[in-house]
């Protein structure tokens, strides 16, 4: 675009010169006009012909252009030597050439972009650009392919601490600019957004990165865009524009929210309490990070809401957290409540709730805010404390309960002496009639007496005299007996596997069966029923945590009337009974179970209303070895 | 020679069974109501047999059976107990480490208190 500035030597050099378009001047050493032809009279003198005065008073605008920079260098250095820039008196970019002469030199300056159109449209357009391009508070500097920076504002000045001539003509890699990443890296130049914009001729946008201010030295975090540009019929950019925001305090203020975030989703996480809130104005909710973990959600995938919550919401808890919103809405404040969450391996969590509404300067409900705190750990630790506390309670019972009987006991052998003992001593001499009686005060006695030893049994947890015993055929011993104690309404099924030996007390075995028999018996009353009674070798675990072992399995069922679940738990602490009083002790059972559990064994109940009942006593069974170091064989 | 018999019994139910149906099988019998008192019946009675509660107020009657058998070294006795905490087995224990002869569990038949007085004469 340049015009060519080559003077024939053939022709009076100043008469070309007087008509050339361009501006011509010349300058002596001492920096005095010594000619300006038409050209430069009209346009940057308004027709005066200035020869003789000092150029830089005739146009001060030079003096710290980068034109008056091109002149000194020509009138020092010789040679030509070119600057381009925007000249603010006449609001359009001109390009200067400046040649050594003998007697000083001489300058060629034209129009860049209106000389040849002339368009005083595109002046005024320039004009414009001009001054959005100076009063942008956004920083822009304009690169040439080479690095070289060809133009940059006073905001980018401003931004980057050096001076616009300290921009301009400096090669992006001299480090004027001291780049870094945002994670405050040394930026390579391959790597910045101008560069890249100029390899990839594509627009890079919202690149952040660091300078040091060249004056201050502190670090000014910058964001910048690239812009290539491109001339007609060219693929690659000539020069690249880019577009620079100071956004140093945003930075600043950014930083300080991710720690005070970062801080807080610490508390939150070693709390495990999460927060979140809605916004009844928009309906958005936002959640804390522990708030998606409590949940187990996924923050990336998962939008929150009332929805998204819920589906993680205990089916049974839905409604209590929905109702809690709707109160909140109502501008109730929701109660504290705890709710449970299934996650998606199926684990469950318990999670206490506390909410509170927000209000704005004028009262109004705007939103809610909740926090969310997982106490599963803490409600088992609870719940073990209160079950061990129940147990100890039932323990401390029996055995009080144990105390008293056995003081009773005592007291009722004393008494059951002489009944049991003076009715023979009164038979003598008696009418059969009369000592028919005799025969029932004598029976209502040894009743009495098998009671208070039933209740002795209990209350001491006798010590049983044991020994190898095959329970099959202890079975087959009692079986007539046990036929006989039961009405001829109820059949008796008998299923007897052949069974490991075990190590037990016979008469207390002979006890543990009578005392189920009966039992059976009675749930089943005068109705038509079946008792089945079965003995299997199973492994089993008789203690919570131990490996199974090998056992005989003892199972006496009844079609009889059931029990409910209540009935279940209780029915083996002594004195408990479904009978009418009068009708039952309520301690059958309970030696039952001080006896299987005396054994070293365990007993389980499983009863369903009106389909009947099945007590499995579990003994552990002894091993050959066990049994034939005791010296002795089976006894029935 | 009638056998004599002290029985000591602070329940009076006990004591006067055990008496009547002893006296009926020929024997003599005297009774006391606690250890102390036994203990001087023992003296003035000279029993061939003393049928002791074990567990009576005054004096508890692990050591009326010592006392009697440190003054009387041939004399039989029985421990008799209504139970409570203790179980057979502990009683039996309990009787011989005093130096009884046997055990007798409350209440008993008149038939297994003849077998063990039988037993204790033939011991």
């Amino acid at each position: 675009m340049n015009a060519v500035h080559e003077v024939p030597a053939a022709l009076d050099r100043l008469s070309v010169l007087e008509w050339t378009s361009d501006c011509v001047f010349t300058v002596d050493h001492a920096w005095r006009l010594t000619f300006m032809n038409r050209s430069a009279r009209d346009l940057l003198a308004g027709g005066e012909d200035l020869s003789g005065q000092a150029l830089w008073k005739a146009f001060p605008s030079f003096e710290d252009s980068p034109f008056g920079a091109a002149c000194r260098r020509a009138m020092v250095e010789g040679g030509a030597t070119e600057a381009e820039d925007f000249y603010a008196p006449l609001g359009a970019w001109y390009s200067a050439t400046a040649h050594r002469l003998p007697d000083g030199i001489a300058v060629f300056f034209c129009a860049v972009r209106t000389s040849r159109t002339g368009d005083d449209s595109a002046v005024a357009g320039e004009m414009r650009f001009r001054t959005m391009f100076e009063t942008l508070t956004q920083g822009i500097i304009l690169r040439r392919r080479d690095g070289c920076v060809v133009d940059a504002n006073s905001a980018a000045a401003r931004i980057s601490g050096a001076t616009r001539d300290q921009l301009i003509g400096a090669m992006v890699r001299d480090g004027v600019l001291n780049s870094v990443d945002e994670m405050g890296r040394p930026l390579r130049l391959a790597d910045m957004p101008c560069e890249i914009a100029l390899q990839t001729g594509k627009v890079v946008r919202g690149r952040v990165i660091g300078l040091t201010h060249a004056h201050s030295n502190e670090r000014r975090w910058v964001l910048i865009d690239a812009v290539p540009q491109t001339r007609p019929g060219e693929s690659e950019p000539f020069q690249v524009c880019s577009l620079l925001s100071d956004i140093t305090e945003q930075k600043k203020a950014e930083i300080a929210v991710a720690a005070s975030r970062a801080h807080l989703a610490l508390a939150q996480r070693v709390a495990s309490l999460g927060s979140a809130e809605l916004d009844f104005r928009t309906g958005v909710w936002q959640w804390s990070d522990e708030t998606f973990r409590l949940l187990g959600l996924d923050k990336e995938t998962v939008q929150p809401s009332i929805g998204a919550m819920l589906s993680v919401v205990h089916e049974d808890d839905r409604p209590t957290c929905v109702a809690a919103l709707e109160h909140a809405r109502n501008g109730v404040k929701p109660l504290p409540a705890e709710y449970r969450i299934v996650r998606s391996d199926g684990s469950m969590r318990t999670i206490y709730r506390e909410a509170d509404l927000v209000r704005d300067e004028a009262n109004v409900l705007i939103g809610l805010i909740v926090t969310n705190r997982d106490v599963t750990e803490l409600r088992l630790a609870e719940r073990q404390k209160d079950e061990l506390q129940a147990q100890l309670l039932h323990v401390q019972r029996i055995d009080a309960l144990g105390v008293l009987a056995g003081g009773i006991a005592h007291d009722l052998n004393n008494t059951l002496v002489p009944i049991l003992g003076l009715t023979d001593l009164l038979r003598k001499g008696l009418s059969a009639e009369k000592a028919e009686l005799l025969d029932v005060i004598q029976h209502a006695g040894e009743k009495a007496r098998d009671l208070v030893r039933q209740i002795l049994a209990f209350s001491r947890g006798d010590t049983p005299d044991r020994a190898p015993v095959d329970v099959g055929a202890f079975l087959q011993g009692i079986r007539q007996l046990v036929r006989a104690s039961v009405p001829s309404t109820i059949a008796i099924e008998w299923h007897l596997a052949k069974v490991p030996v075990i190590l037990a007390d016979t008469s207390q075995l002979h006890q543990v069966v009578v005392n189920l028999v009966a039992n059976a018996a009675q749930a089943i009353g005068t109705r038509l029923g079946t008792i089945e009674i079965a003995l299997s070798a199973d492994d089993v675990v008789l203690k919570p945590g131990d490996a199974p072992e090998s056992c005989v399995r003892l199972s006496v069922s009844d079609t009889g009337s059931g029990m409910d679940d209540a009935t279940q738990k209780r029915i083996f602490e002594p004195f408990f009974t479904t009978k009418p009083i009068g009708e039952g002790t309520g301690l059958g059972l309970s030696v039952v179970h001080g006896i299987v559990t005396g054994h070293g064994g365990r007993i389980d109940v499983d009863s369903k209303i009106g389909k009947g009942t099945r007590f499995d006593i579990f003994l552990p069974a002894l091993s050959d070895a066990e049994a034939s170091a005791l010296g002795k064989g089976p006894s029935t | 020679m009638t056998q004599r018999i002290l029985v000591i019994d602070d329940n009076a139910e006990v004591r006067l069974t055990v008496k009547h149906l002893l006296a009926a099988q020929g024997f003599e019998m005297r009774t006391a109501t606690n250890g102390a008192e036994g203990i001087l019946a023992a003296q003035t009675f000279k029993p061939d047999l003393v049928i002791t509660d074990i567990i009576m107020p005054e004096m508890e009657g692990m050591e009326t059976i010592q006392r009697i058998k440190a003054a009387h070294p041939g004399v039989r006795i029985i421990a008799m107990s209504g139970g409570g905490r203790l179980g057979r087995e502990d009683l039996l224990e309990m009787a011989r480490h005093l130096g009884a002869d046997f055990a007798l569990v409350k209440p008993f038949n008149p038939g297994e208190l003849s077998a063990t007085v039988a037993r204790s004469f033939a011991a």
